[in-house]
């Protein structure tokens, strides 16, 4: 990176100066409006400070500390049957030999192409049949395991160099003991990875909660401040801080977690 | 791993645990429970729930334990929240429809037949003009409930000026019109606004008239606007427009802008709901003292428009009897009586009309210290004379709003533009109809309220003839 | 492929094993995915409402869709959403070679630009609804200030889509800059030495070596984030809320008919037509993948 002329480097500068506003600005200026009083100015980010929008967010109505609760929930349960059913699931797909195996991992393949809003509306009559309706169960069992979580661990699997496995069946291990014992530590980044993006996905979820869940007691995060927002809602700001809310575990969370994230795993992405 | 285990475990136990189907509402303890849906009566509850203990010991009286369960939905959420109650199968036994919703809920599917339920007396009891809106291809599909109508609200000092006696106004749009033009020349005010454009009343009163922009082809409703009677009846209330006999606000202003012009005397009649009484009393006093009601201005066919208020049973009651019984009961004259005494609006069975309560007020003698209600009053009577032979002209197609906003849309822009004419404006909303009713699921001819002309008739023509110039 | 070697090194295993590993996923995936797939093609044959059904009507449901004014007008508006694509290639583009330079902060930048990616949809349309505030957000004030009309962004059409694009692509444009970074990573050092070697300048460079090894990501993206902007419903069902269904796209309006409106089967066939379109745009990605295979 040497002999670079200052013009470039001060050309990249400026780049970098104007993506990182652009990335953070909104958010950042959100919830900076988030603590202001109700006498401020919407424009005004600076007029003031109060806590008054979280305490009213949290205690209008059904209150933020059911929402919340089971936003967390949801994901931590959504987050971790995604990572075990799709260790669980490519295991024989990367590893065993049986018939239909290839038309087995081409068809789980396949609902990779079907887009949930496509066929929400069987889905949900299917929730409704079952009995689950208005469930957190329900929110969480149609995205208990994805396509893409499988033929993620797959790839990941199949890197695992076989001797290993061999030592541990060599030691009496059956294909359970093999699995949690030799196969998933080896693949841990991957199912950390995979833990990660299941948890930002389950924790922003919108159509299918807004669509199974009615009791607002029941709602999560999403659902209820999309009730803050609607017509009948009593306070905007209460909106503001319930995001914000909604925000800053998911930030920290992603933060914390750098050094699980790897450009590799695109690099995967890019090959198809 | 062993920790990774554990957590697995315990959430998976969680997840177990949140699988808790909400639990039935059906108890197998021998009581017949009826889930009851009204709209915005909260502020009424004392009323609604005398009724429903009066009716939960009457029914145990007959011998049969009833619950009703009442709950109370605001105007603008009722539609979701039936649809989301119904794709659960948890809808509810008998709701409260306003007539602009009720026919979206009838093509759904959502409403029973309510005649096998109900005696020949029970449904003969309604007004027929009420009734009609509930009864399609020979089912009736809700029992009419309470409804609103309309009277002339007229100021007597400016009909003077022009020259009109208040107490030969015309009871026919055409007579108004003829008059308007005369009116604004003598005094350069206009006589009287109406919405024309936003919030158009003319798909009303275009039915009120008699003229019916539908026809049927192979039992299926299709657009038939674009003919000469419409555009007859279209070009008449263009033409005044354009004249500037009705003020430019008609064609954007929509309902708010005729109480504000009549509270400002620069229009002398308005015919709206006997509700806007109140609020000329409390906004402008002198304009009210100025005032008079007089009967609701008609179509050719002497008929006056009613919204209606109905009570339907859904497909997914588990008890239609009860809950059909329920409907009746609640609507009945009795019932409805007694919440008319105690809310501003009228009875949709004709034995509720009888009671003295709607009968004209006494004449004030002179020298009498005179009564501020005496016209709110007279405005109820004239109201519930007219509804004998009132008709909701609103066609019972779940549609029917969207046709509106198309004929809205074009018609605005109509009365905006003078290069514009009828003739392109009725081919167009043909058109814009036919894509709609295209679009939605088919409906009958049936939904379409097209009453005999009155035996008010006659007597709204000679008079109409009398006042033309 | 790995089949040919695993052949003479067959794992020994009983019958069961694999059927017990894999029944959870296909449990869940054979019921809520195929099954519904199945069904939705079924229920867009059928009248079926929240109330009655389903009913076998045929092509009834098609031949509403046809002749419905806002399906049209929302199946336009989904093509205009795809003009989010090429600003968002560009701009994900952009911000990877800026991370890519390899600038004293890059590793900070890169997770910066990747945090609107990990912002919740909802979040995100509450942060830019702010911004939009027609009576006294930011943009409107902005505009003033340098004497412009205010626009209004929530409420008039196209101005609704574009306020809901922008809040695809200020969440989106880190994901894809991500996928970028490997692409750039990927290009063989050696190439971009040995052009500049040869006296080409920083841009001939960039221009003539590393734009088209980079080429097939940037078909990739396409593919990509044009079928995420045609199953877009959070930005605009949050950002523009209160406007009508004709200001938004397909998904929105299945979810209108279908759950406010009640109209199960002209929801599937809503469903169904999206389906297609995305399909069709799925099978451009194998297609190219495949040529990129066979290069």
């Amino acid at each position: 990176m040497h002999g670079r002329p200052g013009w470039l480097i001060a050309w990249l500068s400026l780049w970098a100066a104007l993506l990182a506003l652009l990335a953070v600005g909104p958010a950042l200026w959100l919830v900076l409006v988030a603590f202001q009083p109700a006498t401020a100015e919407l424009n005004d980010p600076f007029g003031g400070f109060t806590l008054r929008n979280f305490v009213g967010a949290w205690s209008e109505g059904a209150g933020m500390a059911m929402p919340l609760l089971n936003s967390v929930i949801v994901t931590a349960i959504r987050a971790a049957l995604n990572v075990l059913l799709a260790a669980l699931a490519a295991y024989p797909l990367a590893r065993m030999r049986f018939k239909g195996r290839q038309l087995i991992f081409i068809v789980i393949l396949a609902t990779m192409m079907i887009p949930e809003q496509v066929i929400v509306v069987p889905m949900f009559r299917i929730i409704v049949s079952m009995g689950l309706y208005d469930s957190l169960t329900a929110v969480i069992l149609p995205f208990s395991v994805t396509a893409f979580g499988i033929y993620l661990c797959r790839q990941s699997f199949m890197a695992i160099p076989r001797e290993m496995e061999e030592a541990a069946r060599i030691d009496g291990a059956h294909a359970l003991q093999i699995w949690r014992h030799v196969i998933l530590p080896l693949a841990a980044p991957t199912l950390a990875t995979l833990a990660l993006f299941s948890v930002i996905a389950a924790w922003s979820d919108l159509l299918w909660p807004l669509v199974v869940l009615q009791s607002e007691h029941k709602h999560t995060l999403p659902v209820s401040i999309n009730d803050k927002l609607g017509k009948f809602a009593t306070n905007i700001r209460y909106a503001y801080a319930a995001s914000v809310l909604a925000l800053i575990p998911i930030i920290v969370l992603f933060i914390a977690s750098q050094r699980f994230l790897r450009a590799g795993l695109f690099a995967g992405a890019v090959k198809g | 791993m062993r920790g990774l285990h554990a957590t697995f475990s315990a959430l998976i136990g969680t997840a177990l645990v949140a699988v808790l189907p909400s639990c039935d509402r059906a108890r197998d303890d021998g009581v017949t429970r009826v889930e009851f849906w009204t709209l915005d009566l909260g502020p009424f509850e004392t009323y609604i729930n005398s009724r429903l203990s009066l009716y939960e010991s009457l029914r145990k009286s007959e011998g049969a334990e009833v619950e009703i369960l009442w709950v109370d939905v605001p105007f603008d959420t009722v539609d979701r929240k039936l649809i989301a109650a119904a794709a659960a199968k948890r809808a509810p036994d008998v709701v409260n429809f306003s007539d602009m919703t009720f026919a979206r809920f009838v093509s759904l599917g959502a409403l029973i037949d309510l005649r096998p339920h109900l005696s020949e007396a029970d449904i003969d009891a309604y007004l027929p003009g009420a009734r009609s809106i509930a009864e399609i291809d020979g089912a009736l599909l809700a029992t009419p409930w309470y409804l609103t109508t309309q009277t002339i609200i007229a100021n007597t000092e400016l009909l003077r000026e022009g020259g009109i006696e208040p107490d030969a106004l015309p009871a026919s749009w055409s007579g108004l019109r003829a008059l308007a033009g005369p009116y604004r020349a003598r005094t350069g005010r206009t006589l009287f606004s109406a919405p024309l454009g936003r919030e158009s009343i003319l798909p009303g009163i275009m039915l009120a008239e008699g003229v019916v922009p539908f026809a049927e082809r192979d039992g299926r409703l299709v657009a038939d606007f674009n003919k000469p009677e419409v555009i007859a009846f279209l070009r008449e209330w263009v033409d005044v427009f354009r004249a500037g006999d009705i003020p430019r606000e008609a064609a954007a202003g929509g309902f708010a802008h005729i109480v504000r012009l009549y509270q400002g005397r620069q229009i002398a009649l308005m015919n709206s709901s006997p509700n806007f009484l109140r609020r000329i009393r409390d906004e402008a006093p002198s304009v009210f003292d100025q005032t008079i009601v007089r009967p609701a201005v008609t179509g050719a066919l002497g008929r006056t428009h009613i919204a209606t208020m109905v009570l339907g049973v859904t497909t997914q009651s588990d008890e239609p009897a009860e809950a059909a019984r329920f409907a009746a009961w609640m609507t009945n004259g009795a019932n409805q009586l007694a919440f008319c005494k105690g809310v501003n609006i009228l009875p949709s069975v004709g034995s509720a009309l009888d009671d003295a309560y709607f009968a004209p007020p006494p004449t004030p003698q002179a020298g009498e210290p005179e009564d501020p209600d005496h016209l709110i009053a007279e405005s109820r009577a004239l109201a519930a004379e007219a509804l004998r032979s009132a008709v909701a002209f609103t066609p019972a197609l779940e549609t029917w709003p969207d046709l509106r906003r198309a004929f809205e849309d074009r018609f605005t822009a109509l009365l905006f533009s003078d290069s514009d004419t009828v003739e392109r404006a009725a081919a167009d909303i043909q058109r814009a109809w036919a894509d709609i009713l295209d679009a939605a699921a088919p409906a009958s001819l049936d939904a379409v309220p097209r009453p005999e002309p009155s035996d008010r008739l006659e007597h709204t023509l000679s008079h109409a003839a009398a006042l033309l110039p | 492929m790995a089949s040919a070697r695993t052949k003479h090194r067959s794992l020994s295993h009983r019958r069961w094993t694999p059927a017990a590993f894999l029944a959870p996923s296909l449990l869940v995936l054979g019921v809520f995915w195929l099954l519904a797939l199945g069904q939705v093609v079924y229920f867009s044959f059928t009248r079926y409402t929240a109330f009655e059904g389903p009913e076998f009507v045929g092509f009834d449901n098609y031949r509403r869709l046809l002749a419905s004014g806002s399906f049209w007008v929302c199946l336009l508006n989904a093509g205009l959403y795809l003009l989010v694509t090429p600003v968002l290639i560009a701009l994900s583009l952009q911000a990877a070679i800026v991370v890519h330079a390899g600038l004293r902060w890059a590793k900070g930048l890169r997770v910066l630009l990747f945090l609107p990616v990990v912002t919740p949809t909802i979040v995100a349309a509450v942060a830019w609804r702010v911004l939009y505030n027609e009576e006294s957000g930011l943009l409107n004030a902005a505009l003033q200030a340098v004497g412009l009309d205010p626009v209004n962004w929530l409420t008039e059409r196209p101005w609704t889509l574009i306020s809901a694009m922008l809040v695809t692509l200020w969440k989106g444009f880190g994901f894809y800059m991500m996928v970028f970074l490997a692409g750039l990573i990927a290009v063989p050092k050696e190439l971009e030495e040995a052009a500049s070697l040869d006296g080409a300048g920083r841009i001939d460079v960039f221009r003539h070596v590393t734009l088209p090894s980079l080429w097939p990501v940037v078909s990739l993206v396409f593919v990509i984030s044009s079928i995420s902007a045609l199953k877009v419903f959070d930005e605009l069902f949050v950002t523009i809320k209160g406007a009508p269904v004709e200001h938004q796209t397909v998904v929105p309006l299945v979810y209108q008919t279908a759950f406010e409106r009640g109209e199960y089967g002209l929801a599937s066939a809503i469903g169904i037509t999206l389906f297609l379109i995305i399909l069709a745009f799925s099978l451009v990605n194998l297609k190219l993948t495949a040529s990129k295979e066979d290069a």
